[in-house]
């Protein structure tokens, strides 16, 4: 049986068909990280065990014919959102040995579905960074070349799919996370509006901005992951109470009619080519689809990079400050004080980008810089907000690449943190707006390397985004990697 | 950025730090520095910050939602205390911090 393009869709057929059974899937992805996991290095830890019995339970709901779609499909999860009893490190070594004694709800409604745990994957260290360098255990690759980057923080999500070694992924997005490795990887990834998602048991980056969203083969699949997480939780203050949907049903409706706009500041220096001509060819294909596009302008664009830097590393100054080398996770040795021992832990237990995080945050928060800095980030924050809510007035979508470039060659860029902040431009509004956006391929450039396309949309417009999405999607033809 | 202003940032967030990693920052963060020094391009003093982040003005049914305060089963002591590095009894341990 031909098992190398399976989708969540044709997986769940075979499944219900009994063409094959959950732990023979199972058994299919545990053998496919065998083979190439030593190359893509996308987990972390991968629980065999656990994973063919959760298999062998998926099958027996199966069987009973009270299965959901996501009964078992085999996923892996992104290394900052915990699952009880499961090694969860947020790729930091200050993180080294922490077994979570509580599961994410995020987490648990997918394993509640049926779907398969076959591991955690990796990340930049407590998701800072754009190319998953940053973790403390090891670099992933690209699947369409091993010599670049899959992109980050939730580069192994997106490479796990994109090499065929999970159906599906949960990963997180603060700034572009789950956005950017998708982009990188050939794959497509969903931010959720702020709140649609718990963020219960996602290890805090900075928490008015995290949202955990899927990263899956295709538009559809993401849509029956993110119908599966998003559930109102009340041990997350900021879920949102809204009345059921199902973004699954939203696949294959018409968009003639709908409004596109294209944020002119998105098309300015520094996007490379390739990357360019792509999303232009997209714009023309909406249209052929009887979309209206339009260019107009959102001037506030040019400080959300700075913006969002400032907000999310005041927010991780402060979240981090709970790693201290006593309560849980890796503790210096042979510390005489208490300020000494906490000191040591996070100057040995932190990386460098992690530190540069805190400091900035700390800057930004500290006594005479709180007003220049923090605060007027945060007016920043409503100016951003609002001008997309104006701009969501006039259309149903915003339009623009993901990436300014494709990925980047391994090692390349970690010494000029500012270079990287900056190529965050196409993703960060939609984090401090706190709205849905997602990443799927476009194109390919001139070595092979996948193009992203962004498509954002008004609060809560998750199903504008997905029939969007999946319109384009139906048109493109896709290039799977070919891993050697 | 002077290395001792990077010094006294890094005691604020109790962080040590060596002297390749003190060279490293005072470089990286004027640079980083410079980046959001950009947004003081702009006058928005009129503008207000956006604190409560669960209100968007495009939003109805959208506002900070808190469950009501009854008390629940919590988590075992037990489980709480298996993440530690030195526990004793039912306790952390910390270094002594009373001469």
């Amino acid at each position: 049986m031909l098992l190398s393009d399976l989708t969540i869709k044709k997986a769940n057929h075979l499944l219900k068909r009994k063409q094959i059974s959950a732990v023979e899937l199972t058994e299919h992805f545990l053998k496919q990280i065998d083979l190439l996991d030593d190359k893509i290095c996308s987990y972390l830890s991968v629980n065999k065990e656990a994973a063919l019995q959760q298999a062998s339970a998926a099958q027996k709901a199966i069987d009973s014919d009270e299965s959901s779609i996501l009964c078992g499909i085999p996923v892996s999860i992104k290394d900052n959102i915990c699952i009880k009893d499961t090694k969860t490190t947020c790729a930091s070594r200050i993180l080294e040995g922490f077994i979570p004694p509580y599961t994410a709800t995020a987490a648990q409604n997918l394993i509640s579905e049926g779907a398969v745990i076959l591991g955690k994957v990796n990340m930049d260290e407590f998701a800072m960074g754009s190319t998953t360098e940053t973790s403390y255990y090891k670099k992933t690759s690209n699947p369409y070349d091993i010599n670049y980057v899959p992109g980050g923080s939730s580069g192994g999500s997106a490479a796990s799919v994109s090499a065929g070694l999970a159906l599906g992924s949960l990963g997180s997005d603060t700034g572009g996370s789950i956005r950017q490795p998708s982009a990188f990887c050939g794959v497509t990834g969903i931010k959720p509006t702020y709140g649609l998602v718990s963020r219960y048991g996602l290890i805090a980056f900075a928490s008015s901005l995290d949202q955990i969203g899927p990263i899956a083969g295709n538009v559809e699949d993401c849509t029956f992951l993110l119908d599966a997480i998003c559930s109102y939780d009340n041990k997350d203050s900021t879920s949102i109470r809204r009345n059921d949907l199902s973004y699954s049903s939203y696949i294959g409706m018409d968009i003639s009619n709908m409004k596109i706009g294209v944020p002119q500041e998105y098309f300015a220096e520094g996007l490379c080519s390739d990357v360019r001509d792509s999303v232009q060819n997209a714009l023309k294909v909406f249209e052929n689809l009887g979309a209206r596009v339009e260019f107009f302008s959102i001037p506030s664009i040019k400080f959300s990079v700075p913006a969002y830097y400032l907000l999310s590393s005041a927010e991780a100054s402060s979240n981090l400050a709970r790693y201290d080398g006593i309560k849980y996770g890796y503790r210096s040795e042979d510390s005489k004080t208490y300020l000494e021992l906490i000191g040591k832990t996070r100057a040995e237990g932190f990386g460098l980008e992690v530190k540069r995080r805190i400091l900035l945050g700390t800057y930004a928060l500290a006594s005479g810089y709180y007003d220049e800095y923090y605060k007027k980030a945060l007016k920043l924050r409503t100016l951003i907000k609002n001008d997309f809510n104006r701009a969501f007035g006039k259309y149903d979508i915003l339009i623009s690449p993901t990436t300014p470039t494709t990925a980047y060659l391994s090692g390349k860029t970690l010494d000029d943190p500012r270079s990287m902040y900056l190529a965050d431009i196409y993703t960060v509004a939609a984090n401090i707006a706190g709205l849905p956006a997602i990443s799927l391929p476009c194109g390919y450039d001139e070595k092979g390397l996948p193009i992203g396309l962004s498509i954002m949309g008004r609060h809560l417009g998750e199903p504008d985004i997905i029939k969007a999405a999946h319109a384009f999607e139906a048109t493109f033809t896709k290039k799977k990697p070919v891993i050697n | 950025m002077e290395k001792g202003t990077i010094e006294y940032f890094a005691k604020l967030a109790r962080l040590e730090l060596d002297s390749r990693e003190l060279d490293l920052l005072a470089e990286d963060m004027t640079s980083i520095i410079a980046l959001m020094d950009t947004i003081k391009e702009i006058d928005i003093s009129e503008i207000n910050e956006s604190y409560d982040f669960t209100k968007n003005n495009a939003a109805k049914n959208y506002s900070n939602s808190l469950r009501s305060d009854d008390p629940e089963v919590s988590m075992d002591a037990e489980d709480i205390l298996k993440n530690a590095a030195i526990k004793l009894e039912n306790a952390f341990v910390v270094p002594k911090v009373v001469e």
